[in-house]
């Protein structure tokens, strides 16, 4: 009979090492999904006479009214058929991949969304007022629209990429391998044995990563909101 | 002081800083400009007096190319935009926005930036001056205004008369060619109105061109050069202040004077 301690200096270390696969699983849709969320915020943003705006208004409730899981699955199932119909061999595409490109697409339509929101928000007084200062478009976007935007979306921000970096423990229903794809092939492995401490240790392993991620956040979120402040 | 004083350049002693000709601009079949024409010579003060809703926001929008005119010329400092000739182009209208700053009712300070930063920006970034010019020249326009000693604070920490007086360094350390101030004065509290007022003659008192909208009648008689009345999106009456404020030639604008007049024993 293992003991408890056995049981996790056994997987602990495993766990450890599939971090990084967890954060790129998190970190790449980011990244990615701030870029297109913008555009497709943009195109929501433009006039309703223009065909883009209904095009995202459709993609965007699609992925925001379909579960995750079944978005993962279309693409990984439907992809590569897609894919090999216009004349491209992908089979040696890993499942992360696929799982990354679901969870951009996915978080690009809540991003956009969110952002538009702070969008809406903004202050045109300011916005006018860089432009009156002879701000051209571009500057303006840089230096008034987009840092108001931000501050405005932050916290919600913040929620999206607490709940991306727990729902890559799905990923290992592709077959990709992270945290928890690990943890359930340890479990497999050993019949079962131990299940509860395997799983209790990644949960303490997502729980502390979402906690520096939150702090992280709230951080920005007070840098960005300094200005608000009671006078000291 | 050279740097805030109004800039000389190539403009003759006697070609107008800006030239309006011909001016018309409707919002949905609305006509709330209605041919406007007139000139300010470098240096000088001009004030626009009018009822609400007489169009006089809309012009000075025009004149800083943040509205699109219908049709008319608009010349600033050499820069003209033909909008009878269709859409001018992009470029031209940076231009024009680049010799002009505005100074708004609400003051439309970047809330996000510290009064300094507010005065800086558009120096570093429009301007493309370094840091030390930027925050030198910021610190000119914000002694000029009264306002040294707070450049660290956030708008939010400001009274509306320091506001406004941080929106007019920030218009004053551009150098345009032209400042225009929209009411600067009317969202203000009673008591804080005068702090702008005297701020705004000694900006004047510098040589800076000035286009004024304001309901400040004793203001005008003493700064400006010239007054125009407008009413519905027309110039009534123009003149010398004296003339126009003291003599006014049409019933319309002895009732607005009077109106005015009673406005201030509420
Ligand atoms: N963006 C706009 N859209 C529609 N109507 C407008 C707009 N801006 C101004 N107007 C109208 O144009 C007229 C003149 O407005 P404005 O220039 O603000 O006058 P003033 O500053 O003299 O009070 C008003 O009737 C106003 O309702
Ligand atoms: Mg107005």
């Amino acid at each position: 009979m293992e003991t408890p301690l056995q049981i996790l200096s056994k997987v602990v270390p495993g766990i450890i090492s599939h971090i990084p696969q967890t954060l790129l699983y998190w970190f790449l849709p980011s990244v990615l999904a701030l870029a297109l969320g913008s555009l497709l915020c943009w195109a929501r943003v433009t006039n309703r006479r223009n065909p883009l705006y209904w095009i995202c208004t459709v993609v965007i409730s699609f992925f925001r009214g379909t579960p995750g899981i079944v978005q993962i699955y279309i693409v990984f199932f439907g992809l590569p058929k897609l894919i090999w119909a216009i004349g491209y061999d992908v089979s040696d595409w890993t499942a992360g991949v696929y799982f990354i490109i679901a969870t951009t697409l996915n978080l690009s339509c809540f991003m956009a969304e969110t952002l538009r929101g702070g969008y809406l928000a903004l202050d045109r007084g300011q916005v006018e007022a860089g432009l009156s200062i002879g701000f051209s478009r571009v500057q303006n976007f840089v230096h008034v629209i987009a840092p108001q935007t931000l501050k405005v979306a932050l916290l919600n921000i913040k929620n999206l990429e607490i709940d991306v970096l727990k729902d890559t423990s799905v990923a290992y229903t592709i077959g990709a391998v992270e945290i928890m794809g690990y943890a359930n092939r340890m479990i497999a492995l050993r019949s079962g044995l131990g299940q509860l401490w395997i799983l209790g240790a990644a949960a303490v392993i997502y729980f502390v990563m979402c906690a520096v991620l939150e702090i992280a956040f709230n951080l920005m979120v007070r840098r960005i909101s300094r200005y608000e402040e009671v006078a000291r | 002081m050279t740097e805030l004083s109004a800039s000389a350049e190539a403009t003759p002693a006697d070609a107008p800083v800006v030239s309006v000709r011909g001016l018309k601009k409707s919002f949905g079949g609305v006509e709330v400009i209605k041919d406007v024409s007139f000139e300010v010579s470098q240096g000088q003060v001009l004030s626009i007096l009018g009822p609400s809703g007489s169009g006089k926001t809309t012009m000075l929008r025009c004149i800083n190319a943040l509205e699109r005119p219908d049709s008319g010329l608009i010349t600033v400092d050499g820069v003209s935009l033909d909008y009878g000739k269709g859409k001018p182009r992009y470029r031209d209208i940076l231009a024009q926005r680049r010799k002009t700053a505005m100074v708004f009712q609400h003051y439309n300070l970047f809330k996000n930036k510290t009064v300094l930063h507010n005065v800086t920006e558009g120096l570093a970034v429009v301007q493309r001056k370094n840091k030390q010019e930027a925050e030198a020249i910021a610190g000119e326009a914000l002694e000029a205004v009264g306002m040294s000693g707070l450049e660290d604070r956030f708008p939010m920490h400001l009274s509306g008369g320091q506001q406004q007086r941080v929106s007019i360094a920030r218009a004053l350390a551009l150098n345009p060619s032209v400042i225009l101030f929209d009411e600067p004065t009317s969202a203000l509290d009673p008591e804080r109105v005068n702090e702008v007022l005297r701020t705004m003659k000694d900006i004047a008192s510098r040589g800076v061109t000035m286009i004024v909208v304001t309901h400040e009648i004793r203001f005008a008689r003493a700064v400006s050069d010239t007054v125009i009345f407008m009413d519905g999106g027309r110039i009534v009456e123009k003149g010398a202040p004296d003339k126009v404020i003291d003599h006014p030639q049409t019933d319309r604008l002895r009732e607005f004077l009077n109106s005015l007049a009673s406005r201030e024993f509420e």
